[in-house]
């Protein structure tokens, strides 16, 4: 039985999606992707995501792009930014339109994220 | 050879008798052109049989006498044939060609080379290009005779030779050179006259420019004389002014005058009264003269009646002595007669007596009337001389007295009168007062009567009248009339003065002041309107000016204005570039500081796993990382939290975050040298704002106090709650500032900075960014100790 819950992290840096791995593996079962498209193609096959988390820049679509794209099929989801810049109004209009429940700057505290993760 | 220098010697003579007899000039000609012939000499190719000459033929030509005397003359023993020519015949045969200048069309130069060519003698007649001939005849008009030029040139290309002696005949030779000079010389005269005719051109302009400024100069002076007309006009209306005034002192002394004349008409009347009164008197003493020669009858009648008694006592004596006679019988009788006689005789003489007293008195009576008849003649002379005297004055007055009833009729008049009004005497008595006014409404009788009704109420009354003479003709005089008692009897006084003159003067006068008001009203309307008008246009021009004063002073407002958002765009040009790369840079750090910070994640729950025992040991490494780590975001947070602009949303910011970001960001400044000394009340540090302008608005205060302090010192930052207020105050102890920079510290530009150090804009962009806030910002310093920025901000609600 497994009671972790699976979370979705999309990054264009291998070395970003490693350290999340590690840092998330104990708590999660962590699905990574390394574009927008992979993302949503990890959605459409897994099960039961629990929560989707983004980087902004990225090759083909942006993070919010993807989001925006991954809320059409799965509504339910958990959704979020983690990204290097500071707040942008893309970032902020997605927030205003809960589109994201929230944002992270990195170098983010994994130990926020996580709080977020399981607060409702 | 001599025969010919005889012949041509002849031909000479003739020539020149022929001349003085007025010969031909063609047959002249003719002659010459044969005896030219003669002269020259072929080349080889003409020695035909006969002497060919061509002649183009016009009327001016000498066409006939050549031909004439080709049938009786040779040409070097050879017969003469004649040619007539057009242009298109071949002149190949030919020796000579006769040609006029307008005989052909072609030009000479063609027909001169042509014959070169050909080797024929070319002879012009009166040629003006002699260049383009070998021989040109010319006729001399004044000296009557035939010459002609040799152009010795076209006589040698042709190939013909001339023998000297042809000079003999009024021949010379053209130099082309003379004939270059000559044309040269031509035109240089021509030149000249054409460069005198520039001359004088030009000398025609100065007269003409000279003509125009004297016409200017003419202008000029009517100008001037415009000017001195309005002058004169000015002048004009002085002088008629003083004319007013001069008419006005002239009314006065008329009225002095006519003043002056009611009192010699006093004096005159007065004079009258008196003329009256010595009338009455002489009425009185011709009644006592009546009375007297009454007496005298009286008296004459007692002594006639006394005459008779004595004649009747002389007659009674008579019978007395008869009765004597007859009584000298009646002696007793006459005795007693007797003593009747001596009783009577005693009578008598005591009658007598009486009548001799009687008598004597009466003689004393007349001889005493007779004293006082004399005393009275000469009373009535004296009366009379002055009567006479005051009638003298009566009529030698210049003015005419009238004296009339109250009802108009006329009673006397003084001489004057008759003459001012053409009546004789005897004329005057049956004449009414209106007869002597004109015969119009304004002295009609109705107003006589009025007149004469004033004269009675007041006394007397002055006014002016038209009379009319016996002629009818009228005329302005001045009546005074005045009520007076003459004889007892009520009389109007009339004196009447004529002013005729002086009225029509006066009527011209007023007809003149007349003209003269309408002139000065026409013209003040005119001025007054051209006035209106010009205060229309200064109107109209002057709410122009204010209208443009105050544009000027909008576009002065607005280019002020543009340039302060110019200056603040640049700023923000700066700013959003340095934003755009702060972002960038945010960014590129961003992701190493994630990858060393989730390397340090994994690291610490690794060991915290697996290698407990050493975890103590590591544990400072880590954290050194890890401060590292924190550190390098708060940087880069920092620069994120500054170039924030784009988002202009209010949010609630935390003021003490603001600073720490500031102060971070300003850590090369403030390291070893500055102590910061930061007491943000709980309470009194979150407000609603932007957050990236609140932090541009107090980083540039804190770049300023640290700029301020010049080597050590301290910058306090506190804020406390000031009611619905957070009172935020900076103080640094640096170098301060007078009143004077603190007056103008706000100002955009203004700087103590040198040039190219700070743009002079931090504090009026802070200002901006507090004033959008809703809040206010204020600046107290004293120089040498330090300067406080005090800022109030709404607190977050």
């Amino acid at each position: 039985m497994d009671t972790k819950k699976t979370i979705l992290y999309v990054d264009d840096e291998q070395l970003n999606l490693n350290l999340f791995e590690i840092s998330f593996k104990k708590h999660y079962n962590v699905l990574l992707a390394e574009n927008g498209e992979k993302g949503l193609e990890l959605l459409d096959k897994s099960e039961n995501v629990y929560a989707v988390l983004s980087d902004m820049k990225m090759p083909g679509m942006n993070g919010v792009q993807f989001i925006n794209e991954a809320r059409k099929k799965h509504k339910d989801k958990k959704y979020f930014i983690i990204t290097g810049y500071d707040i942008t109004p893309e970032i902020s209009m997605a927030l205003d339109s809960k589109l994201i429940t929230k944002y992270f700057q990195k170098p983010y505290n994994a130990l926020e994220v996580k709080t977020a993760l399981e607060e409702d | 050879m001599n025969f010919q220098l005889k012949y041509i010697a002849l031909l000479f003579l003739l020539i020149h008798w022929n001349a003085s007899a007025q010969v031909d000039s063609k047959k002249i000609k003719a002659t010459i052109l044969f005896q030219i012939c003669e002269y020259i000499s072929w080349s080889e190719g003409k020695e035909s049989e006969t002497f060919t000459i061509g002649v183009f033929d016009s009327p001016e030509m000498f066409t006939e006498d050549i031909e004439f005397l080709a049938k009786i003359k040779q040409i070097k023993l050879r017969k003469v044939d004649i040619k007539k020519l057009n242009s298109s015949n071949t002149l190949d045969d030919f020796h000579v060609l006769v040609i006029q200048e307008n005989s052909i069309k072609s030009q000479p130069k063609e027909l001169y080379l042509t014959c070169i060519e050909k080797g024929i003698l070319l002879i012009t007649d009166e040629s003006t290009t002699p260049e383009y001939s070998m021989i040109n005849l010319k006729y001399n008009r004044v000296e009557g005779n035939v010459n002609f030029e040799i152009n010795k040139k076209g006589l040698d290309n042709a190939g013909l030779k001339y023998k000297d002696e042809l000079l003999l005949h009024g021949g010379t030779i053209i130099d082309i050179r003379n004939l270059y000079r000559e044309s040269k010389v031509q035109l240089e005269t021509e030149v000249e006259k054409v460069s005198n005719l520039q001359k004088t051109l030009h000398e025609i302009n100065k007269e003409l420019t000279i003509k125009q400024n004297t016409i200017d100069i003419l202008s000029q002076e009517i100008e001037l004389q415009r000017i001195k007309h309005t002058n004169l006009d000015d002048s004009i209306k002085t002088q008629k002014k003083i004319i007013l005034k001069q008419s006005t002192e002239i009314n006065k002394k008329v009225n002095l005058l006519l003043e002056a004349q009611q009192s010699l008409m006093d004096l005159k009347l007065q004079q009258y009264n008196l003329s009256k009164e010595i009338v009455t008197k002489e009425q009185s003493l011709q009644k006592l003269d009546t009375i007297i020669r009454e007496r005298e009858f009286q008296i004459k009648e007692q002594f006639d009646t006394l005459n008779l008694k004595e004649q009747i006592i002389k007659e009674k004596d008579k019978t007395l002595a008869l009765s004597f006679g007859f009584g000298a019988l009646f002696f007793l009788s006459a005795v007693f007669i007797l003593k009747a006689y001596r009783t009577k005789k005693r009578y008598n003489a005591q009658l007598e007596l009486e009548v001799d007293k009687r008598t004597m008195e009466l003689r004393e009576l007349n001889s005493s009337l007779e004293q006082e008849i004399e005393k009275r003649k000469l009373f009535e002379e004296k009366l009379i001389r002055s009567e006479r005297n005051y009638r003298e004055i009566f009529n030698s007055t210049s003015d005419a007295i009238i004296v009339h009833a109250l009802n108009g009729k006329i009673l006397d008049v003084n001489s004057s009168m008759l003459n001012l009004y053409g009546y004789n005497r005897n004329e005057i008595e049956e004449i009414h007062v209106s007869e002597l006014s004109a015969n119009e409404t304004d002295f009609s009788e109705k107003i006589i009567k009025h007149n004469i009704e004033n004269a009675i109420k007041d006394g007397m009354t002055t006014f002016d009248w038209k009379a009319r003479r016996k002629n009818n003709e009228c005329l302005w005089v001045q009546v005074v009339l005045k009520t007076a008692t003459i004889g007892g009897e009520e009389r109007i006084l009339a004196l009447v003065r004529d002013i005729d003159e002086k009225k029509r003067n006066e009527l011209e006068l007023e007809n003149y002041r007349y003209r003269l008001e309408q002139m000065v009203h026409q013209r003040t309307e005119e001025l007054e309107k051209v006035n209106n008008e010009l205060e229309a246009i200064n109107e109209e021009l002057f709410s122009t000016n204010e209208s443009l004063l105050q544009q000027k002073n909008e576009l002065q407002a607005t280019l002020n204005e543009l340039k302060k958002a110019q200056e603040q765009l640049v700023e923000s040009e700066k700013m959003a570039s340095i934003g755009f790369l702060a972002a960038g840079v945010a960014h590129e750090i961003n992701n190493p500081l994630n990858f060393i910070q989730g390397g340090l994640f994994g690291l610490t729950s690794y060991i915290e796993e697996h290698l407990t025992s050493h975890f103590s040991e590591l544990k400072p490494l880590l954290k050194a990382i890890d401060t590292g780590i924190q550190r390098a975001t708060n940087i880069v947070t920092g620069l994120n939290h500054f170039s924030r602009r784009n988002d202009t949303s209010m949010i609630c910011c935390n003021l003490d975050t603001i600073i720490s970001n500031c102060l971070v960001m300003l850590q090369n400044n403030i390291k070893n040298r500055i102590t910061i000394s930061k007491d943000i009340k709980f309470d009194a540090r979150e407000v609603t704002g932007n957050e990236g302008k609140l932090h541009q608005a107090l980083l540039n205060i804190l770049i300023n106090a640290t700029q301020a302090i010049e080597n050590n010192g301290v910058i306090t930052i506190t804020s406390k709650r000031a009611g619905d207020l957070i009172k935020l105050q900076i103080s640094d102890t640096g170098s301060g500032m007078d009143k004077e920079i603190i007056s103008k510290i706000f100002e955009p530009f203004y700087t103590t900075k040198d040039p190219g150090e700070g743009t002079g804009l931090g504090l009026s962009i802070t200002q901006k960014i507090i004033s959008e806030h809703s809040g206010s910002i204020q600046i107290s310093s004293e120089l040498g100790k330090g300067t406080t920025v005090s800022i109030l901000l709404p607190m977050a609600t």
